[in-house]
């Protein structure tokens, strides 16, 4: 439990730190943008991604004890500069859908987890000097999903639906190994303000299929309901094609009502983007401007 | 933006934190103490009927932590728990380990049984009955129809009920037979109720846990039961229910909301209760605990949880020694009642 506390604060300041950096780009990154007269073209970068680690599960509407498992998702983000300003603005659109299956310290019971979750993300960015990029901005999206437990009668599931609005930050950064471009980055998506769905204490589902909808609706910040996805990958751009690997930490908690839930996953990250970073181009196009919204 | 803004901002940020609570997850240590504690806590924080049964669980914890000895074996310390447990009195209370399932049973074993299926299937049915979905239906005598439902377990179709109506649609009187019926789904009863009535009737009220507290209960909420649709065959004609002591649970459910409706005769012996819907959870060393966490009241939000009496002047019982020669009283009673009632 500490160490959530110390996500939050970690996550905070890391926001706070990015804030205040990005005070500091703006005034650089003005006289590092070029105004180039030729078409523009805005090309959209797609990831599609695999993901398979390791997830812990408490959720005591069903159990009180930690279940341990295994995590596997598919992910994909789209993510394209915006035409009115294409060097400052990118804009995302993020979707996953993961399945965790873990078991309790005895391994006499077990829990199934599957969830969906879709972002749409507008970022402000900061093309800074040796390559770096800094971005920070905001989403609005959904997590949905279902903790299963089949061991149990009459409260055999946990049900999650939430609304979050999201602050997100990124940094970047391009570079080379060898001769193959990489573009190296982290990026942390902080849900902050949250409308999400949770039971009472000891409401059943029956109850509230019964009718009884009062009160199930909770408006969350990071005092009931914590969550942070953070995404470190490498990006290896072959050309046609490009490759990433990386590394994800996720955690979703809530606490109201009483009930507790803290799902928490770390993911090895190996995906696919069709065409390519643009980065190794054989030669620049004279006549198109590409502005790409990864780096 | 201005740099000093942003950093108003930061700042901000940072100090929101100091509103950011710890949710601390109670955890215990898988060892004797540490798994009493844990179903002591889960018993403590979410049971529903301490006040109703003025259980004093304080004094019963230390009571019961004081014999826990670090050399008993397992079973022993099953048997531990599962004392402490009975004290609840609860025939939804159980303990379930892979060697053993404790169950509280008294609330049924002190009592007559007031039925046998073999006395049921051999002087009643004789040997030759239909069954559908685990429900065994008969016209009795030529003019009663019959329907024996073992277990609310038991999926009930809206065309099986078509069916089985329909099948008694000369009779005088139906008599449905929830005897041993130790519960099962809620939504069952639904499919039943739905026949017998014509408006939207009160079936209960509902409440649940709020909080850890022994005394934290929302405040009632009223269920209903709708009729079924035109389309679907309805009985208007009178229905005596006949129950036991082991009738429990949702059957006892059942047998709440169907006292409540006009045609309605309850005939046998006070129903075994079971007035809680049960949660379940577990303890560090991987046993399940289940529990009344839901209390269900009827329609006039009178707890059922110890039970329903028959209607006034129908009580009777079955005595074993009379089922023993083929004659079941309360059977006997209710065709009785439903050939006087025509």
């Amino acid at each position: 439990m500490r160490h959530l506390l110390n996500l939050k604060y970690a996550s905070a300041v890391l926001i706070a730190v990015f804030a205040i950096i990005s005070a500091r780009a703006n005034e650089l990154c003005d006289t590092v943008i070029s105004d180039k007269k030729m078409p523009v073209e805005l090309p959209v970068t797609s990831v599609y991604a695999l993901e398979f680690g390791g997830a812990s599960v408490i959720d005591t509407y069903l159990s009180p004890l930690k279940y341990t498992g295994s995590t596997t998702a598919v992910s994909g983000l789209w993510r394209k500069a915006m035409p009115f300003d294409p060097q400052r603005w990118v804009m995302d659109f993020d979707a996953d859908l993961r399945f965790a299956t873990v078991t309790n310290p005895s391994k006499l019971s077990s829990e199934l987890l599957l969830s969906a979750g879709f972002d749409w993300g507008m970022n402000r960015r900061w093309k800074l000097p040796y390559d770096i990029q800094l971005s920070a901005g905001a989403s609005a999206g959904f997590d949905a999903g279902i903790i299963y437990n089949p061991k149990n009668g009459n409260n055999p599931a946990s049900a999650k639906f939430s609304l979050d609005l999201s602050l997100q930050a990124a940094i970047s950064k391009r570079l080379t190994l060898g001769r193959l471009p990489v573009v190296i980055s982290d990026r942390v998506s902080l849900p902050t303000l949250s409308a999400f769905f949770s039971p009472h204490f000891g409401e059943s589902y029956y109850e509230i299929y019964l009718g009884n909808h009062a009160g199930i609706a909770h408006c969350g910040w990071w005092g009931n309901h914590f969550c942070i996805d953070n995404l470190l990958a490498a990006d290896l751009d072959f050309g046609k094609t490009a490759m990433r690997v990386g590394y994800r930490f996720n955690v979703r908690s809530s606490y109201v009502c009483d009930l507790n839930t803290q799902i928490v996953s770390h993911a090895f990250v190996i995906g696919i983007i069709p065409h390519g970073l643009g980065l190794k181009k054989s030669k620049p196009s004279p006549i198109t401007q590409r502005i790409y919204a990864i780096y | 933006m201005p740099f000093t803004k942003h950093l108003h901002i930061a700042i901000i940020l940072l100090l929101s934190l100091f509103g950011v609570a710890c949710h601390k997850v109670e955890s215990f240590e898988n060892d004797y103490y540490g798994n009493f504690d844990a179903l002591w806590t889960m018993v403590d924080e979410h049971y529903c009927f301490f006040e109703q049964k003025d259980v004093d669980w304080n004094e019963i914890r230390s009571r019961y932590r004081d014999r826990i000895n670090p050399d008993m074996t397992v079973n022993e310390f099953f048997d531990l728990l599962s004392d402490m447990l009975a004290e609840l009195k609860d025939g939804h209370v159980n303990l379930s380990s892979r060697f053993n399932t404790f169950y509280y049973r008294e609330w049924w074993s002190n009592y007559p049984q007031d039925f046998s299926m073999r006395t049921l299937e051999q002087y009643y049915l004789d040997f030759d009955y239909r069954t559908t979905n685990g429900i065994i239906y008969k016209v009795l005598n030529g003019d009663i129809g019959y329907i024996y439902y073992p277990s609310f377990s038991y999926h009930v179709s809206d065309t099986s009920l078509d069916y089985i109506l329909a099948w008694f649609k000369n009779c005088k009187g139906l008599i449905i037979d929830v005897r041993d019926n130790g519960g099962g789904n809620l939504t069952n009863i639904d499919k039943f109720v739905a026949r017998f009535i014509r408006e939207k009737t009160l079936g209960g009220y509902i409440r649940h846990k709020t909080g850890k507290g022994h005394g934290d209960f929302s405040e009632p909420y009223p269920f209903y039961y709708e009729p079924a649709s035109d389309s679907f065959v309805h009985w208007d004609k009178q229905i005596a229910v006949l129950c036991n002591r082991s009738t429990f649970s949702a059957a006892n459910d059942f047998v709440s909301v169907m006292k409540s409706l006009p045609q309605v005769t309850v005939i046998g012996a006070c129903t075994g209760g079971g007035g809680g819907m049960p949660f379940t959870y577990e303890i560090p060393i991987g046993w399940s605990l289940r529990l009344s966490a839901s209390p269900i009241s009827n329609a006039l939000d009178e707890s059922i949880e110890d039970g329903i009496e028959p209607t006034e002047g129908f009580a009777l019982h079955a005595w074993s020694d009379q089922l023993a020669n083929g004659v079941d009283a309360i059977l006997d009673r209710a065709i009785m009642f439903l050939r006087e009632a025509d």
